[in-house]
């Protein structure tokens, strides 16, 4: 993946292709890792994770509680963990101007 | 360029303050002009070159030698003022949350020269605390090196019309979350006052019509 945002060889695309091999020369970036990254960002987060939650608290009213208690808990039951769920609240179903 | 920024700014130890305040450090010409992306980009390179990780001179040469195109996006150098740095408490409890829910609050007009999370169309406008979200790291110091102080933050729920006015829904209310030192309490004196400021205008009209 980080051959593929080359598309572009002017302005932004040229000096961001720089600054890539000047940190992997360096040693300060590998560049499996930033494959990595953009392999989870592109296959395993999004918002399908956040449907899967919320479908699965539509059809099972103990999940929908331990949801409700501790969302961060409840998400990693799902297998979602990390920096964006910890400081999960749920709050419940819309309520407009309440 | 997220994942780049990501591991870039891991290996050079900068954090997330930091890198938002190089953003906003982009001479704002360059700012309105670049996208979002962009804006990752100069701030990456900004940090790189002055914390010493590569020079722009490496770049450059990456570059087939454009250094004007460089040059002309890098925003090392622009002039910054931090706060006082804070003396940090190590060990120390966790700070006391000086407003509860349901509390009224003003955000103050604050103007700062560095970094800050508060927005401008919030400032001096009246809320309620509508959570206390727990205790974090204070942005405005953190991202100058001038310490954590940690603190509460609140989510603060303000009504539409007292950010923009009468044309706003009158029940539209949006809420900010803002942290402890970025708000001041209101006194219930003048909260009670506004209460009693519109029936009694009611009662004058009532009387008039007498």
């Amino acid at each position: 993946m980080s051959g593929n945002h080359n598309a572009d060889e002017s302005g932004p695309a040229a000096r961001v292709k720089a600054l890539e091999a000047v940190l992997t020369e360096k040693g300060l970036l590998d560049p499996g890792a930033l494959d990595v990254i953009v392999d989870t960002y592109e296959t395993r987060v999004g918002p399908r994770n956040g449907a899967r939650v919320v479908a699965r608290a539509w059809t099972d009213p103990a999940y929908r509680k331990r949801l409700m208690d501790n969302a961060t808990a409840a998400v990693g039951d799902l297998g979602f963990a990390g920096p964006e769920g910890g400081h999960l609240v749920c709050g419940g179903e819309y309520r407009p101007y309440s | 360029m997220f994942a780049l920024v990501n591991l870039a700014m891991g290996a050079a130890q900068v954090n997330i303050d930091e890198f938002r305040h190089a953003v906003e450090r982009i001479p704002p010409g360059q700012y309105l002009g670049s996208s979002y992306y962009e804006r990752w980009l100069a701030a990456v390179e900004t940090l790189l070159v002055e914390r010493g990780f590569v020079t722009r001179e490496e770049l450059v040469a990456k570059l087939d030698g454009s250094a004007e195109m460089l040059s002309a996006l890098i925003a090392t150098g622009v002039r910054t003022v931090g706060p006082d740095p804070v003396k940090e408490k190590p060990g120390a409890k966790s700070p006391r949350a000086r407003f509860a829910e349901g509390d009224h609050v003003r955000a103050r007009n604050l103007n700062p020269m560095g970094h800050t999370r508060i927005p401008r169309y919030v400032r001096g406008k009246r809320g309620v605390v509508a959570r206390d979200w727990g205790v974090f790291v204070f942005p405005d110091t953190n991202a100058h090196h001038a310490g954590t102080k940690p603190q509460h933050c609140y989510s603060v729920r303000f009504e539409a019309r007292e950010l923009w006015g009468k044309s706003a829904n009158g029940r539209e209310k949006i809420l900010v979350d803002l942290w402890e030192d970025y708000l001041e309490p209101i006194a219930a004196a003048s909260k009670l006052r506004r209460r009693m400021a519109v029936p009694s205008k009611r009662a004058a009209r009532i009387k008039r019509k007498k």
